[in-house]
């Protein structure tokens, strides 16, 4: 059983998993952020850098089992849901039935991000932000102006820090009142420091962070 | 050709100087002129590098060359190598004014000399082997190398059995290919199997040319005054003992095995240095000014000591230096000849060598080390499969050169010994790799970087990809380093994860400074200078090299035999006696282990000899299986002599634990996610262009763009388990590991020749096993002075010892 903690954010109670995806259960949603889909792909057609081309399955495997064991009615895309516009061409036929169905099982919010800017899957609209009880959910924070409460992704943060001498490192979860930013779902993105000035100058009021790793997820202080 | 008669000015320049050439010299020259390979074994200080240029140069002087080609290739593992000979050899010519144009190509050669040495090709090229492969994927390389006469590979015992000389020999069967006639001369250190080494180089009719060491060198196994101590790597106890001797000599260089004894050790030697001598630091992670600066004083004998880690160990000259010590144990005997190399230049004297051993055991290992330079025993690097990673690079520079024929490629390939027994298969499938990933998925067959346009001919799909091959080539991949800076100068490099740890105005040491820590800027770290009295260490990766099998054998003799203890000081005689009498002495045929109970815990130690890497692997994997039974381990440390384990349940029946079903699978397990697979796999996917280098200074911009092999290695894992890149890192680790060898070995031994001691408390051989538990439990940069001799203290009264 996958590891979720329970956070509350703009007076609803979510559950982060420990995979990186976020979970709303009184509306039955799960968000996900930059799957960055066929990224592999991407960098094999473009500079012959030919990176195993399963990532697309790899991350699509992962989401859909995590789904089965929620109660989820909607699945919230976040944005660079593939990592370019053509991605969706290269897309291996296993890759393509997991999201087909994922398609016809939920019902899909899908939000486009920069890298897939254009692009839909076919029988679906594209949104730029989506609003439900007064959140609002964009891939780039702001994007879709101010809004009280928002979730966003984009940044990928990780956290890298040392406890007894040890290196962890692990995707972040970064929120305060008024803005959320998820991680990164997809099996080949990697991540921006939290520390990193890209992130720290976004303005943080009473910053809450939170380090996602397989064991565990850890508040950091 | 007579002996001792060359046809040429140079036989008259010589003269001149009052010298004459030693018969190896000739009869290299000869042997080359005859058209045949060769390899010349001989020890520093033989005029190895002359020997190599004598039959290039009496060539060009009967057959001058007219215009401009590439006569004669040299090919050495070291930048400061090549310029080095490259200044040597202008000497002669310039003195004669012979008509022979000589220059170095390395990857700091700058493109406009690169492009002109591409159209106007000096006679005599100096170069490197990753050189020598980028100027074999030129399209013009055929013609580039069309007059090629001679080619000459020194310090080859450094290169082979390597990465780097998987790349030199594919290189020369290629450059066989283009033109056979080029005459292959090998210079090497003296080596244990000669005919080996032969076979590596030489094509059919090799010829050996051996110098016999006249005088062997005298080793002395240092005894101090003060008290050894019982663990511990830094020979403190030994300083100020060391200095007096310093003084007698004109220059010594004092050899450490890591970069971080070489600052401790460095700063220990000023702290007594009241003569005032000139004593000067240099390790690999020094700015190369710097070192260059330091070179340049030992040259023109400047300096009275130099502290130095194996950047000093290759090649170079240095006449003057009558003193080289080792501190710690020097791990293997080639090694220390290759140091002892480094004074006294001249065969008919002895070299002169002071080993100090930093800790008891080591006192038994330097004095194994001493028997075995007496009894002449060298031992030579375990030959290993050349690496599928290289081979795919190989391939590549092939078709960026021009289109191959994928079977006279793989008639090529295999004629380059790392390569004599890769099966078609794997070369076709290390092709396909590069081909177009060679995944079962044939996601990439439209990008293809190969295109076969006939049956079996391959053709480059665009020219982009030369770009490419040409930023990524090489075999060496490091650690991520960053550029210290105080103010504008430069200092040196560091390892990017122990600048991690630090906080501004931490101090650390580093190129002798104690430095404080300002922040990184623009990928640099700043620094100041500090006078902080507790700096930190930064603790380098690597430098550890396991204790080898001959030496091993040797240490466990000594410890075994009574009669051999008369050479040991005192202390360490008194320490193995009372050994014999509270537990017993580990028999030479057998392998010792003894259990007791310590602060609640329970320990294991495991005398096996067998290396620290053996002992590492085994101790992740007795890790498991005591997990598995329910033992409860809690962490182990290990040693080159022994392995030990801690856990909070006790270790009834050894002979489960110790059993060579570990090597089923445990190993499996471990293998699979050990983080050194992850490296070697990081390796492979950066020498077969996988995946990009990451080029120094280059910045990671808002979001990630480089690829983390983890992730893919995850990804391949699980989908792709069978991949070619898979198995490349799997055979790597399997060489890495030749200690995996020595690992199951040792559990085969174990079957029936475990001597399993039950000890009601820690017994004398475990106190500097325990100590290093001690060590590593704390963190490595809090290790304070008192508390270790506090701990220590405690353990020799509950081993019964006097703390002497």
């Amino acid at each position: 059983m996958i590891k979720t903690k329970e956070i509350s954010f703009g007076d609803q109670t979510f559950e982060i998993l420990a995979n990186g995806l976020l979970y709303w259960p009184t509306e039955k949603i799960m968000v996900v952020s930059d799957l960055h889909l066929e990224k592999g792909s991407f960098y094999g057609a473009k500079s012959g850098q030919f990176l195993p081309p399963h990532d697309s399955v790899a991350s699509l495997e992962v989401l859909v089992q995590t789904l089965q064991a929620f109660d989820v009615e909607r699945l919230i895309f976040l944005g660079d849901n593939f990592h370019d516009y053509d991605g969706f061409a290269r897309l291996e036929n296993a890759a393509k039935t997991l999201l087909s169905d994922l398609i016809s099982a939920y019902e899909i919010i899908w939000i486009e991000g920069n890298h897939d800017h254009g692009f839909v899957p076919e029988g679906l609209r594209a949104y730029d932000f989506y609003q439900h009880q007064g959140i609002h959910f964009v891939h780039v924070f702001g994007d879709a102006g101010a809004a009280d409460f928002e979730i966003s992704g984009h940044y990928h943060p990780v956290v890298n820090l040392r406890h007894r001498g040890k290196k962890i490192r692990g995707k972040a979860l970064i929120h305060d009142a008024h803005k959320m930013i998820l991680p990164s779902f997809g099996a080949y993105t990697g991540g921006l420091d939290v520390e990193d000035d890209v992130i720290k100058n976004l303005g943080w009021a009473q910053k809450k962070l939170y380090l996602l790793n397989q064991a565990a997820i850890i508040k950091i202080k | 050709m007579r002996d001792g008669e060359i046809p040429h000015p140079i036989s008259d320049w010589m003269a001149e100087k009052g010298w004459s050439f030693h018969p190896h010299q000739t009869q290299t020259a000869s042997t080359a002129l005859e058209g045949r390979d060769l390899v010349l074994f001989a020890p520093t200080g033989a005029g190895k590098t002359l020997s190599g240029f004598l039959a290039p140069l009496i060539d060009l002087h009967h057959n001058p060359i007219d215009g401009d080609a590439l006569h004669t290739l040299y090919i050495s593992p070291l930048k400061a190598l090549s310029t080095d000979v490259h200044r040597n050899l202008l000497k002669p010519i310039e003195a004669m004014d012979l008509p022979v144009r000589a220059e170095t190509r390395t990857g700091d050669t700058p493109s406009s000399k690169r492009q002109r040495q591409k159209n106007k090709p000096p006679h005599i090229l100096m170069t490197t082997p990753e050189s020598f492969a980028l100027m074999l994927s030129y399209e013009e390389a055929p013609q580039f190398f069309k007059n090629l006469r001679f080619v000459i590979i020194d310090e080859l015992h450094a290169l082979m059995h390597k990465k780097r000389g998987d790349l030199l020999s594919l290189g020369l069967s290629r450059l066989a290919d283009l033109c056979p006639q080029a005459v292959r001369i090998g210079l090497s250190a003296t080596l244990p199997d000669h005919i080996l080494a032969r076979d590596y180089l030489c094509r059919q009719g090799g010829e050996i040319i051996a110098v016999e060491n006249k005088t062997k060198p005298t080793v002395e196994v240092f005894t101090p005054e003060a008290r050894i101590p019982w663990s511990g790597h830094m020979a403190s106890h030994a300083i100020p003992e060391l200095y007096q001797r310093l003084i007698k000599h004109d220059m010594s260089i004092v050899f450490v095995n890591t970069r971080a004894q070489s600052e401790l050790i460095f700063q220990a030697l000023w702290r007594v240095n009241d003569k005032n001598l000139k004593i000067a630091l240099h390790h690999g992670s020094l700015e190369r000014e710097l070192r260059e600066a330091v070179e340049g004083k030992m040259a023109s004998g400047d300096l009275d000591c130099v502290v130095a880690t194996s950047s000093l160990d290759l090649g170079l000259d240095w006449a003057n230096v009558d003193l080289v010590v080792q501190i710690g144990a020097p791990k293997g005997v080639s090694r220390l000849m290759q140091r002892l190399g480094r004074s006294n230049h001249r065969l008919d004297e002895p070299s002169k060598a002071i080993l100090v051993p930093t800790n008891r055991f080591e006192y038994l290992e330097a004095l194994a080390v001493e028997r075995a330079v007496k009894a002449g025993e060298l031992d030579g690097e375990p030959p290993k499969k050349g690496g599928l990673d290289v081979l795919a690079q190989h391939i590549i520079g092939t078709a960026c050169s021009a289109p191959f024929d994928a079977d006279r490629l793989y008639e090529s390939v295999i004629q380059a010994w790392p390569y004599k027994n890769l099966e078609r298969a794997d070369f076709d499938r290390v092709l396909s790799f590069v081909k177009d990933g060679g995944y079962a998925l044939k996601t990439y067959e439209r990008y293809a970087r190969l295109v076969e346009d006939d049956a079996n001919c391959y053709a480059l799909s665009a020219p982009h990809f030369k770009r490419q091959y040409r930023m990524n080539i090489g075999t060496i991949v490091e650690a991520p380093m960053l550029k210290v800076k105080m103010g504008r100068k430069i200092l040196g490099k560091i390892e990017e994860y122990f600048i991690l740890n630090l906080s501004p105005g931490d101090s650390f040491i580093f190129g002798g400074q104690v430095l404080q820590f300002q922040g990184v800027r623009d990928m640099a770290v700043q620094v100041t200078r500090t006078k902080d009295e507790a700096p930190k260490i930064p603790s380098y990766a690597g430098g550890n090299m396991p204790l080898n099998t001959h030496l091993s054998e040797r240490v466990r003799g000594l410890l075994f035999d009574q009669k051999a203890w008369q050479n040991l000081p005192e202390q360490v005689r008194q320490w193995l006696k009372l050994q014999n009498k509270n537990s017993v002495l580990p028999d030479p045929n057998k392998i010792l282990v003894e259990s007791f109970p310590r602060g609640g815990k329970e320990f294991l130690v495991i005398y096996s000899f067998e290396g620290r890497n053996a002992h590492q692997t085994l101790g992740f994997l007795l890790s498991r299986r005591m997990q598995r039974l329910g033992l409860k381990p809690l962490g182990f440390v290990f040693t080159d002599y022994a392995l030990t384990i801690w856990s909070f349940k006790r270790v009834a029946d050894i002979a489960t634990l110790l059993n060579t079903d570990l090597l089923g699978d445990e190993l499996e397990e471990w293998l699979a996610d050990t983080p050194m697979i992850k490296r070697l796999f990081r390796q492979a996917a950066v020498i077969s262009n996988l995946i990009e280098r990451r080029s120094p200074g280059q910045e990671k911009t808002g979001k990630q763009v480089t690829f983390s092999s983890d992730l893919i290695y995850d990804v391949l894992m699980r989908y792709e388990p069978d991949h070619i890149l898979m198995k490349a890192a799997r055979m790597d680790a399997m060489d890495e590991m030749v200690d995996l060898k020595r690992m199951s070995d040792l559990l085969h031994r174990a079957d029936d020749h475990i001597i399993f001691k039950r000890l009601e408390k820690i017994s004398p051989l475990a106190v500097p096993m325990i100590l290093e538990v001690g060590r590593e439990m704390l963190n490595k940069r809090d290790v304070e002075t008192h508390y270790l001799e506090d701990l220590e203290e405690t353990l020799l009264n509950e081993a019964g010892l006097e703390h002497d």
